[in-house]
């Protein structure tokens, strides 16, 4: 199919914050709310922009690894806790690692166009702070594959990779000039997160992002071409959106639905260590599509 | 014997306590690692915790077992190549239980001195009492022979002392790890004329595998962190009584004062009456009294230690953070409930008030400028105001 045989819109959306260490609200000691929390705010945020929930035909929910960082699977039977119009409606949870919630707005669309449904709410959620980031990397690098990968893997399994990435940009470009380049990149994610009330790092108060960002790399205790600042980048840079997929009437939009936010939380709070150090894995607390 | 056969089989005296836990964490890590090594498969670990108190023994498992899992959480990165060959240890979860096992494996707690027959490496991190340490070294030595060294946490009696009053003729060496042992990278060693170089040698030696930065000291009793620490007290405390004197402050302001300045304006972790706390009233009693008996000519006695002492006021593990937070935490709060006998915050006077709360009212009153005769405050910059 060279193009789509109908129109697809998206109608209405809403974002949950990104909850992480660059919030006033996250505290590594305290309770945070759950994958019900955010697939219910999400839901009910872009349902609330509509006439009426029950012009809903179907729902897609994406969502990465839920099962070990929630211990929670069969999470298409969480949405009807939206709105009670949604029990009995189609609903599929969908997966693709990073690009779940992509991969939840195209199913949505599939729906639409095979004429199956009108009007389709999708969620994408995560909430992978629930384990502390070294165990978090063992779960995150589910989206690698496992069987080949992981035990050859760095404990950081994919802050590895990007710092072989690194390292590779190094021996090209020089280790100063890519490491000022990625600590350029380090201020300019948090200052658009700055700008936007709902990213992760949106409270960060840190004066000089541009020197943070300099850090050194310690091999020891994370890895060797990458400091933990290089992590929050490509959240804060590009929030995710909120898509409702629908048919226009005669062309023009109607309906809504549901939001879709990505983020990582990048909080380092052992004890810290007591150290003030940075969480170095992304765990991502919400995500609404 | 090297250092690695005398690894093999070593004992922590006073396990439980606060050093004890803090050196036994240290070690058994140590251990695992050797045992680990291929070279030492055949190799049998060994490290005895004892102390004098079976709870206590109950709880030092327990918290050995939550603080090796923390440091192996932070050394993970390591431990995946320790564990490469280990096809069945796949996660990070995986190599961290693993590491705590292996790490737990070597350890045997007892009440008993007699199990320690056959240690080759003896730390002794006992209650601060020459006679005591003499005692338990004398008992040590007679089941364990010639062969094992000694190394010994006191942080205020000479070691020739200790040597010669235990009999162990230069097997011993002063080991003072600060507090607490598993975060502070300092260790002052501390040798005699008769201290075996060998000793020596390995002290260092182990001293670099448990990523420790050693300073040598003079054996003169208080060593060189206890001989300033003990000195900065008694500067404090005459502060104290300066502050109330001239400018007519009550003894909880003026300590509050006191505290206050010597953390922010000295840029240090914690002010002095937070430290004394946290290192114990008893404890720096403890030590002046070994110094006073030690140094010529010099007297370290405080009254208001004294007076603390007597009215049961022991300190603790950083009660006095009450004075810092302008708050009690939970945990004293509820102990505050409990008057008598359970609250031991050192800012508790001695008839039982707890002087902490008075404390409190002042850092308010501070704060809000009531308390004009205070200097606390109102005589600070603001920068240093912000994070109370």
């Amino acid at each position: 199919m060279s193009r789509m045989t109908k129109p697809v819109y998206v109608t209405a959306g809403y974002n949950t914050i990104s909850l992480g260490s660059g919030r006033k609200e996250f505290h590594p000691k305290k309770p945070r709310p759950g994958l019900e929390h955010y697939i219910k705010e999400a839901g009910q945020g872009a349902l609330a922009q509509v006439n009426d929930p029950s012009n809903v035909d179907e729902g897609v929910i994406a969502n990465f690894m839920a099962a070990r960082f929630n211990k929670q699977g069969n999470l298409a039977a969480v949405m009807p806790m939206i709105d009670p119009k949604l029990e009995y409606k189609p609903i599929v949870r969908v997966e693709g690692a990073c690009g779940s919630g992509g991969l939840g707005l195209t199913t949505s669309a599939k729906f639409v166009l095979s004429g199956m449904a009108d009007s389709v709410l999708t969620v994408g959620v995560e909430v992978q702070n629930t384990v502390k980031a070294i165990y978090g990397a063992d779960i995150l690098a589910g989206a690698g594959h496992y069987a080949s990968q992981r035990k050859a893997g760095h404990a950081y399994f994919f802050p590895a990779k990007f710092s072989d990435r690194s390292c590779a940009a190094q021996a090209k470009f020089g280790a100063e000039r890519t490491r000022e380049g990625m600590a350029r990149w380090y201020e300019r994610a948090i200052l658009n997160a700055r700008a936007c009330p709902k990213a992760q790092e949106y409270h960060n108060s840190i004066d000089d992002l541009y020197a943070t960002g300099m850090s050194p790399c310690d091999a020891n205790a994370f890895c060797g071409h990458i400091n933990v600042y290089d992590c929050s980048k490509v959240s804060e840079e590009r929030r995710g959106r909120t898509r409702g997929i629908r048919p226009g009437r005669r062309g023009h939009l109607e309906g809504a639905r549901g939001p879709d936010e990505a983020h990582d939380d990048r909080a380092r709070r052992e004890e810290r260590d007591g150290h003030g150090r940075r969480d170095p894995i992304g765990h991502r607390d919400a995500r609404g599509a | 014997m090297d250092l690695d056969t005398r690894l093999e089989n070593v004992a922590v005296l006073g396990a439980a306590g606060k050093m004890g836990s803090g050196i036994a964490l240290l070690l058994a890590q140590e251990m695992a690692k050797q045992k680990l090594k291929p070279e030492n498969k055949d190799r049998t670990y060994v490290l005895h915790l004892i102390d004098v108190s079976e709870s206590a023994l109950t709880g030092l498992l327990g918290y050995l077992r939550a603080q090796l899992t923390k440091a192996a959480e932070k050394s993970t990165v390591q431990l995946r190549d320790i564990y490469a060959d280990r096809d069945d240890l796949v996660e990070n979860y995986d190599v961290i239980a693993a590491f705590v096992e292996e790490s737990l494996s070597v350890i045997r707690p007892s009440t008993t001195l007699e199990t320690v027959k056959g240690a080759r490496l003896i730390f002794e991190a006992i209650i601060e009492d020459k006679g005591i340490k003499f005692d338990v070294l004398r008992k040590v030595d007679a089941l364990c022979g010639p062969e094992t060294y000694y190394l010994t946490n006191t942080s205020s009696i000479p070691i020739g002392v200790l040597d010669e009053g235990a009999g162990l003729g230069g097997r011993i060496i002063g080991y003072h790890f600060y507090n607490p042992p598993a975060v502070q990278r300092l260790l002052e060693l501390i040798t005699t004329k008769s201290t075996r170089p060998e000793l020596v040698e390995m002290g260092g030696a182990i001293a670099k595998r448990l990523r420790k930065k050693v300073f040598p000291a003079n054996d003169i009793a208080g060593f060189i962190g206890n001989g300033h620490f003990m000195r900065d007290i008694l500067h404090a405390t005459s502060e104290v009584a300066r502050l109330m004197s001239e400018e007519s402050m009550t003894e909880v302001e003026a300590i509050y004062v006191v505290n206050t300045v010597s953390q922010d304006l000295l840029i240090r972790p914690m002010g002095i009456f937070q430290l004394i706390d946290y290192v114990g009233v008893d404890v720096c009693r403890f030590i002046m009294n070994v110094m006073t008996e030690h140094i010529d000519g010099e007297t370290l006695r405080d009254d208001l230690l004294d007076r603390m002492a007597a009215g049961g006021v022991i300190g603790g593990q950083g009660r006095l953070r009450a004075l810092r937070g302008g708050r009690l935490d939970e945990e004293a709060q509820r102990e505050d409930r409990g008057v008598p006998g359970g609250p031991r915050c050192l800012a508790r006077a001695p008839d039982g008030s707890c002087e902490g709360r008075q404390a409190l009212g002042l850092l308010q009153g501070a704060r809000d400028g009531r308390h004009a005769r205070c200097g606390a405050g109102a005589g600070l910059p603001r920068s240093l105001e912000g994070d109370r």
